[in-house]
């Protein structure tokens, strides 16, 4: 009798007192760094298209790359080259790209969860500024050796977050009867962020790919791809006692890539 | 040609004839043979030329007073702007108005140079201006320049004060005072042949016929035109490097191994990131 009125009487503060605390003490709980990230190969597929007139070379992009962890890149670059000198054209670009994880993405669902949000589906703008010297190197063995190096200044309208993007290229062009057959390039990527991150180094790519000349205007190949990517830890995250970490994450791609090019 | 202008050619030629016995000789042996072109200022020339040999052969005062007028007329810089020039080195099948050339042999205005498959020659035109001409090529000689047929040809061309050599492709013309540049022919589009051009030396003045504006290519510099198309603006291109601009035989060789294909493949110009 007395058990059953305490039950009564007791029962519904205890339990919600209990739900309180338990909430209470996951809320106020160090938050966990996040685990390794899996990586794996990924498909991806590269189209691009220059029309050039004189000195200008209008250029489309769409990429779509899957990478580690299930997240899926997408993004649309347009805009134009300028060849200011043989050796040097500047460019200037808009992007439009999804599936971008930023440091901010490592996040609390307000339950006391922490994992990374699914940005799949969110869109984010960007302006590009680029600046790349290209000259051939004929002295190298074999002559037809092409090198470029692309540098980019990245503008991220959704975070504000700036980056300088550096790809040192080297490219081999195999003529068969003075005209183009296949060329065979590699390159070296590093994203640099500017005003964001703990790390000065925070994406790092290394291609490989080949691209045979179909017919004038057309080149269609494939490449290969490893890929690093770092996230250190965000600002909420560390406000509520996280330790700083940084996590890195590796994907290696393999992709198709068809490059058209025309005269306008 | 205006008939002004081929009289005054006419008369520097006869001058020629008697200051060069051997050139006047061959000339006299071909004015007499076949006329190099139809028209009244060839008979003329030939008249002229014949007479004045011959006042020339007679010694007489008349004659005399003649030979000097008619030698500093034809000394003249740049006034008969005829062009005549001679084969100063040939290599391969080599042909003149269909003939086959022989060291030395005048080459006259009108006439055509040809090259076969790897051939070469060097013509040397009368201001001391060099033309060598690539394999499969042809040129014409013409008042003031050259006209291009087909191939293509490097011009080395002596400093005037006063006037421009020329020279002229389907599509363009080419206008210089002392330069080296390189003058070809590239694929056949549409609307005729490509044109290629690239200056090692001086400046070269590039006009097209609907143009007044003309295009001028410095040093280092090419310019491409393409099939019926306006001249590109001019830039370095690097095929350029590769062409041989010897053009004297005792330096070493003069042939010129550059494909006119790889023109369309300046590997720096191809896009692709």
């Amino acid at each position: 009798m007395i058990l059953s009125y305490f039950r009564s009487t007791y029962s519904i503060p205890i339990l919600a007192t209990s739900v309180l605390w338990v909430f209470a003490s996951r809320a106020n709980a160090i938050p966990p760094a996040p685990g390794p990230v899996p990586g794996g190969a990924e498909p991806g597929a590269d189209l691009r298209l220059f029309l050039d007139h004189e000195k200008f070379s209008y250029f489309g992009e769409i990429i779509g790359l899957n990478e580690s962890d299930d997240r899926k890149f997408r993004e649309l670059t347009l805009g134009a080259y300028y060849r200011l000198t043989h050796a040097l054209k500047v460019g200037a670009f808009y992007g439009r790209a999804y599936g971008l994880r930023h440091d901010e993405d490592w996040i609390n669902d307000g339950a006391g969860n922490w994992g990374w949000q699914n940005s799949n589906s969110r869109g984010e703008d960007f302006a590009i500024a680029d600046v790349t010297p290209v000259g051939a190197l004929d002295f190298l063995p074999g002559k037809n050796w092409v090198g470029e190096f692309k540098t980019r200044y990245l503008y991220d309208f959704f975070n504000g977050q700036q980056s300088l993007d550096l790809r040192p290229s080297l490219r081999y062009f195999w003529l068969k009867n003075d005209e183009p057959f296949m060329n065979f390039f590699f390159q070296l990527e590093g994203l640099f962020p500017l005003n964001y991150g703990a790390t000065t180094l925070c994406e790092k790519w290394i291609y490989f790919g080949a691209l045979y000349h179909a017919r004038t205007g057309l080149d269609v190949g494939g490449f290969t791809a490893t890929e690093w990517q770092t996230w250190s830890s965000p600002q909420a995250y560390t406000n509520q006692g996280g330790v700083p970490y940084t996590v890195t994450a590796q994907t290696w791609i393999i992709g198709a890539l068809a490059v058209f090019q025309f005269d306008i | 040609v205006p008939p002004w202008r081929n009289i005054l050619m006419a008369m520097r030629r006869s001058a020629r004839v008697m200051s060069e016995p051997t050139a006047g000789l061959q000339f006299f042996r071909e004015c007499i043979r076949k006329p190099r072109s139809s028209g009244v200022a060839r008979i003329f020339e030939s008249v002229a030329g014949s007479g004045f040999g011959m006042l020339f052969l007679m010694k007489s005062s008349r004659a005399r007073l003649l030979l000097v007028f008619i030698l500093i007329f034809g000394a003249l810089p740049d006034i008969a702007e005829g062009a005549q020039g001679k084969i100063a080195y040939s290599k391969g099948l080599v042909t003149v108005d269909a003939k086959p050339v022989a060291l030395g042999q005048v080459v006259n205005e009108g006439q055509a140079v040809k090259t076969g498959e790897a051939s070469i020659a060097l013509v040397r035109l009368d201001d001391g201006s060099m033309l060598k001409l690539n394999a499969n090529s042809e040129l014409i000689l013409d008042p003031g320049g050259v006209r291009l047929q087909s191939g293509g040809v490097f011009s080395e061309v002596q400093k005037k004060k006063t006037t421009h050599f020329y020279v002229r492709t389907k599509s363009v013309t080419m206008g210089v005072r002392g330069t080296r540049f390189f003058t070809a022919y590239g694929k056949e589009g549409k609307n005729g042949p490509d044109v290629w051009m690239c200056v090692e030396d001086g400046q070269v003045a590039v006009e097209t016929p609907g143009n007044t504006k003309s295009v001028v290519v410095n040093p280092g510099e090419g310019i491409f035109v393409p099939s019926g198309k306006d001249v590109t603006p001019p830039k370095p291109y690097g095929w350029t490097k590769g062409l041989n601009w010897n053009m004297d035989p005792a330096k070493g060789d003069i042939v010129d191994h550059t494909s006119l294909k790889s023109q369309y493949h300046d590997l720096t110009d191809q896009n692709y990131d």
